[in-house]
This record gives structure tokens, C-alpha cells and sequence, in this order.
């Protein structure tokens, strides 16, 4: 090598070492957080607002309920849509309903019952342009809060809607990100319960209509079962209008959802399904129990069989996706009969032979349920993140996170789509 | 920038396409380097092809740039050679940085989402270097200079809760980077378009 050339890469070599310190790795950093600002209104005028309010746009869907022509769809905290669904492929969203606070609902005649934070609200729906308030019964759901424990400035006052408000500040690049840059702020979600926000729809069939599998309210005959907390709270609903509280019987902590067979309840917790006898109405007495691993679990049943969903993820933990079937011969002691795997499975309805089950964003599956030790899957609907389930009368009502869904199952091997309402969160 | 490609090869063709009527060539470089900067000192690949003419090349590139965040600088290259039989020349570069491979969407304990995007920004890189010629149309480049590559970064930390809307936090990040960068190049022409 030239002495020249041994000069040149020499110096070439030693530049950057020098000048490495000179140069710098600049940042800037503008961090927005958001905090919600809760919007106050007086009980009485609260009150006031229950009432067939304007239609509002699906945003937030909850639960779900059937009755006749209409369809209840519970606006998580804020209300109920009422929709006329006389014609399913073309069904008009005609009101709203305003219960702040509302997660849960179920119908019994011409009576809408809904939670509204710790209260519960009668509502006459006997024609569901016009419904009126009835009766509130106070401080029914002591184990209702606001995120956070948050209790609000005022007891009397009801948080009826939250207002974001974003800041942007600069800060330094070394500080800390997300939850270890919280600087004494506190992010309040709209409401905060003992029920998961994807416990939608709900399942039960009595005189007043049908909900879905994942209901926290239901009916036999004359009486309100409502979960809270670890308690099954019995309503006395002989008076439609009018209901009173006559029996609070506690199950467990972690119960999620419960579906009425007979004079049986069947209640779904994180660690297993109980089966409830009301043979005396007020006084439900445990009847059996089927312990599983910690994970949600929707259930129906019918004469002879129980259908457990078991999904893990996020709030139900576990690992577990699959669909239990339960032999009920011996109620007492219900057994398993076999398990199928699924993907995130949430909700399920059933008609007759034809099994239908939300597998979360895997879609609707549809089985032929005829031979339970060997389901036939019929059909799969894919594209669609589906929560809840409510097959009625040869329509399946989908509740899924863009939208309400209503399929014609006439052919039980290729659903037909009636019609979508779209979910818009602005 | 995504013209700049189609029109830099529509120039280099119609180069080789062209009679002879300069002293020209079709020269293309292959580099590997170390950009060493404040936070790190990571390896970068580049390739540049272009056309030398009276003591100027005049070229298009692309590379490999891993400096604290992996991007693809795509810069168009110009270079001045100087002294004895060339052996010392001045280069500069300028484009666009795309981001790539850095994106993330994450959940802590399912309770909070994290997604990580990125996108691209300027990139500069200019110095100075020493040519050896090798065999035939053969010769090894050593280059020094100071490069700057500026990226922003959107974090968003969105927080699950019982019922939406549920808090969210928003990072906006905006990076810029200085480097000494050091480069060991092969520089070898493709046909001597005057000869």
C-alpha cells in the first residue's frame, strides 16, 4: 500500500472518532392525554328524561331484548334504542330511551326493567313510541361505581355523560411512557360494574319476550332475577309496574350471566356453571354446580342438555376456548359430556336443533345440535366480531362490534343477511 | 420520491442509449459502513448507480440504515472527484428515510394497547473520501461524513376499561439524528461510454 493511501484511510479512520462526539440524537416529545369530565343532572331531571326520546345512532350496543315487533338494545350507559323491527330486513330505529348508567334490561308484559347505576327503573312500554317511568326502585345495585371509585361531587346529582378533554404538553424524551407517566392524573371510564362491557345481549324466553345468553336480568313467571354483585336479587313482579324486592340469595363472587329453563336458573361464573332451583320463587336454592378452569362462561340449556361457552382473554383470563356440552340427568350433579374447540366463543342461542355460537372475530358458527356427541357445523360467518346471539322465529339477531346483524336461517346451511344497523362512534 | 427512481433508470438508459459524445460512464457503488452517533454506532448498507462525467457522478441510491431505528434512505448522490488520478473526492446525498420493520400493536396484561407506528422524514449524509484503484474497471472507496436521518414516531397507549370510551394517551415523538458515518465502498464502472 502506497504511504499516500495509508495517510488517507489513517485519517478517514480517525474523523469519526473525533467528530463522534460533536454529533447529537436530538427529540422532541408532545404527549396528549385525555380525562373525561363528568356531565351532572339532578335525579329529577333524570327522571324526567325516561321517556321516548329522539332516535339516537348505535354507538356503544349492550344487551339486547325481544319483544313482539320490537327490538330493545341497551346504549351501554346511556340508554335504550327502541327499533321496530316488524319488518327485519328493514328495521326503523324509532326512539331512545335516556337511563344513564343502564347496562341490563329484560321485559316482562308491557314492563321494561333497567338498571340505572344503582337504581332499578320499571318502564311501561305498552306502546314503545310513548313509554313513561313507572316506578324507580333506589340503591338496588349497591356494588354499581364509576371507574376508579369514583363517586361523583354530589350523591343526589347522576352522571348522565362524560366530556373528553385532551392536552397536549411538551415533555422531556426520558420521561416515561403510558402507566408510568400517569402524574397523579386518573383516567375515569364512563361507569364501572361487576359485568364485563362485552357481556352483550341476553337469552331468555318468558311472556315478555327473548334476550340472549349473556343477560344479567331474567323472568320466570312473576319474578325479577337480577344478578349483583355475588347475590341473586329476586323482584316480585306480580305487579307489573311495581316491583319489590322479596329474596336475595348469594351464589358467588364472579357470576356473569344467567339463563332461566323451567324452574331452573342457570348461572354462569368465572369458575363454573351453578344451576339455581326456584321452585320457590323467592328462595333460590343451589342444585347443582360444574366446575371448569377461570374463564367467561355464557350458558343456555335445555331439557336434557347445558351449552357452556368458555372464552379466555382480558377480563376472563384462562386459556380455555371451547364449547362445553353438560349432560343434566342428574342436575345435582351435572357431568361433561364433550368439548369442542373454538376460537373466543361469547354468546350462544339455540332453536330447536340449530346451535348458534359468536365466536368472537372468528364470526357466527351455525351447528346441526342434533347428535350433541357429534355437532355438525352448518354454516360460518365470518367477517364480523360477534358478541351475542338471539335466533328467534327463523331470524338470527347478531349483535357484532360494527353493527346489529339480522339473518333469515330458514336454510339452516347458508344464512341469508336481512339487514344491518351500523354502528357510529363518530 | 416515488418518481424519483423511474426517472433516474429513464436516465440511465437513455445514457447507454446516447452515441458517445462525452467522457462518460455508467458507475455504480456498493458501500457497508458504521454510522456512530450519540446513542449507538450501528452498520448501514447502501447502493448507488449513476453516470460519471468530467470528474462528476451524478446518481440515485438506496440503503440499510439501523441507527437507533431502521429506516430506508432512498437519496439521489452526487459526487465531485479531485486531485491526482481522482483519488479524493467530495459526496453528498439527499432523500427521504422510510421507516420500516418498527411497528408494533402489544398488550400489557390485556388491559392496555399499545400501537407503535412510524413515519419517515429527511436524510442527508455528506463527506469526504479517498479512492484506490484496483484492477481494470475496479476500485475501493473509503468515505467519512456526517449523515442526518429524521423520523417521528405516534405511540398510543389506549387503556381497556369496563365501558367505552376508556382513556388513551398519545405520544408524538420527533427524532433527529446526527452520525459520523464511515463507509468502505466498491466503485466499478460499467463501460466507458467515450471510449
Amino acid at each position: 500500500m502506497k504511504p499516500i493511501t495509508k495517510i488517507a484511510a489513517l485519517t478517514l479512520a480517525i474523523l469519526p472518532v473525533i467528530f463522534s462526539s460533536c454529533v447529537k440524537d436530538s427529540c422532541k416529545k408532545m404527549h396528549t392525554y385525555s380525562y373525561f369530565v363528568p356531565v351532572y343532572k339532578t335525579k329529577d331531571e333524570v327522571k324526567a328524561n325516561i321517556r321516548s326520546n329522539s332516535p339516537k345512532e348505535v354507538a356503544y350496543p349492550g344487551k339486547i331484548y325481544i319483544r313482539g315487533n320490537y327490538i330493545f338494545l341497551n346504549e351501554i350507559n346511556k340508554g335504550i334504542h327502541v327499533i321496530d323491527n316488524s319488518n327485519p330486513s328493514q328495521p326503523v330505529n324509532i326512539a331512545f330511551i335516556d337511563i344513564p348508567g343502564t347496562l341490563d334490561l329484560a321485559v316482562k308484559g308491557n314492563t321494561l326493567y333497567a338498571d340505572m347505576y344503582t337504581d332499578l327503573v320499571a318502564i311501561d312500554i305498552t306502546n314503545p313510541g310513548t313509554v313513561v317511568l313507572k316506578k324507580l326502585v333506589e340503591n338496588i345495585f349497591p356494588h354499581r361505581y364509576y371507574g376508579g371509585g369514583f363517586l361523583g361531587s354530589n350523591a343526589q346529582d347522576i352522571i348522565i355523560d362524560w366530556v373528553r378533554k385532551d392536552t397536549t404538553v411538551m415533555e422531556s424524551c426520558d420521561n416515561p411512557r403510558g402507566i408510568f407517566n400517569m402524574d397523579g392524573r386518573v383516567f375515569l371510564s364512563t361507569a364501572n360494574n361487576t359485568s364485563p362491557a362485552s357481556s352483550l345481549g341476553s337469552g331468555t324466553l318468558n311472556s315478555g319476550g327473548q334476550g340472549g345468553s349473556m343477560a344479567r336480568f331474567t323472568l320466570i313467571r312473576d319474578r325479577l332475577y337480577i344478578l349483583s354483585g355475588a347475590d341473586i336479587d329476586v323482584f316480585n313482579v306480580s305487579n307489573e309496574h311495581s316491583p319489590t324486592l322479596s329474596g336475595t340469595t348469594t351464589v358467588t363472587w364472579d357470576i356473569e350471566t344467567i339463563y332461566p329453563f323451567l324452574d331452573k336458573l342457570f348461572i354462569g361464573a368465572r369458575n363454573g356453571m351453578y344451576i339455581y332451583d326456584v321452585s320457590n320463587p323467592d328462595v333460590p336454592v343451589q342444585a347443582g354446580k360444574f366446575a371448569h378452569v377461570r374463564v367467561c362462561d355464557p350458558v343456555i340449556a335445555d331439557n336434557t342438555y347445558a351449552y357452556v361457552t368458555l372464552r379466555s382473554g382480558s377480563e376472563c383470563q384462562g386459556f380455555t376456548n371451547q364449547l362445553d356440552i353438560l349432560q343434566l340427568n342428574n342436575l345435582s350433579n351435572p357431568s361433561l359430556l364433550k368439548s369442542y374447540k373454538l376460537k373466543n366463543p361469547h354468546g350462544l342461542s339455540k332453536d330447536d336443533n340449530t346451535l348458534f355460537i359468536c365466536d368472537g372475530a372468528d364470526g357466527l358458527k351455525v351447528y346441526n345440535a342434533s347428535d350433541v356427541n357429534n355437532l355438525q357445523l352448518l354454516d360460518h360467518v365470518s367477517g364480523m366480531d360477534t358478541y351475542d346471539v338471539i335466533a328467534y322465529n327463523k331470524v338470527a339477531l347478531v349483535v357484532a362490534k360494527d353493527g346489529l346483524y339480522q339473518y333469515d336461517y330458514t336454510n339452516t346451511s347458508s344464512l341469508k343477511l336481512l339487514s344491518k344497523i351500523s354502528i357510529n362512534k363518530q | 420520491m416515488r418518481f424519483l427512481i423511474p426517472i433516474c433508470l429513464l436516465v440511465c438508459c437513455s445514457v447507454y442509449s446516447q452515441k458517445p459524445a462525452c467522457s462518460c460512464s455508467f458507475q455504480s457503488i456498493l458501500s457497508a459502513g458504521l454510522a456512530a452517533g450519540k446513542s449507538a454506532a450501528m452498520p448501514i448498507f447502501q447502493g448507488s448507480a449513476g453516470v460519471n462525467f468530467n470528474n462528476y457522478f451524478i446518481g440515485i441510491g438506496a440503503g440499510i440504515d439501523a441507527y437507533r431505528y431502521n429506516t430506508i434512505p432512498i437519496f439521489a448522490d452526487l459526487r465531485r472527484d479531485f486531485g491526482k488520478k481522482n483519488t479524493a473526492f467530495l459526496y453528498s446525498q439527499a432523500g427521504y428515510n422510510i421507516p420500516y420493520n418498527n411497528e408494533s400493536v402489544h398488550n400489557i396484561f390485556g388491559a392496555t394497547r399499545i400501537t407503535d407506528k412510524f413515519g419517515g422524514g429527511l436524510y442527508l449524509d455528506a463527506g469526504i473520501g479517498y479512492r484506490i484503484h484496483l484492477k481494470g474497471s475496479h476500485r475501493l472507496l473509503l468515505s467519512t461524513g456526517y449523515s442526518y436521518k429524521k423520523l417521528s414516531n405516534n405511540v398510543t397507549y389506549s387503556y381497556r376499561c369496563i365501558t367505552a370510551p376508556c382513556g388513551e394517551d398519545r405520544y408524538y415523538y420527533e427524532y433527529s439524528l446526527g452520525r459520523i458515518i464511515t463507509k468502505i465502498s466498491w466503485e466499478f464502472n460499467k463501460r466507458r461510454m467515450a471510449d
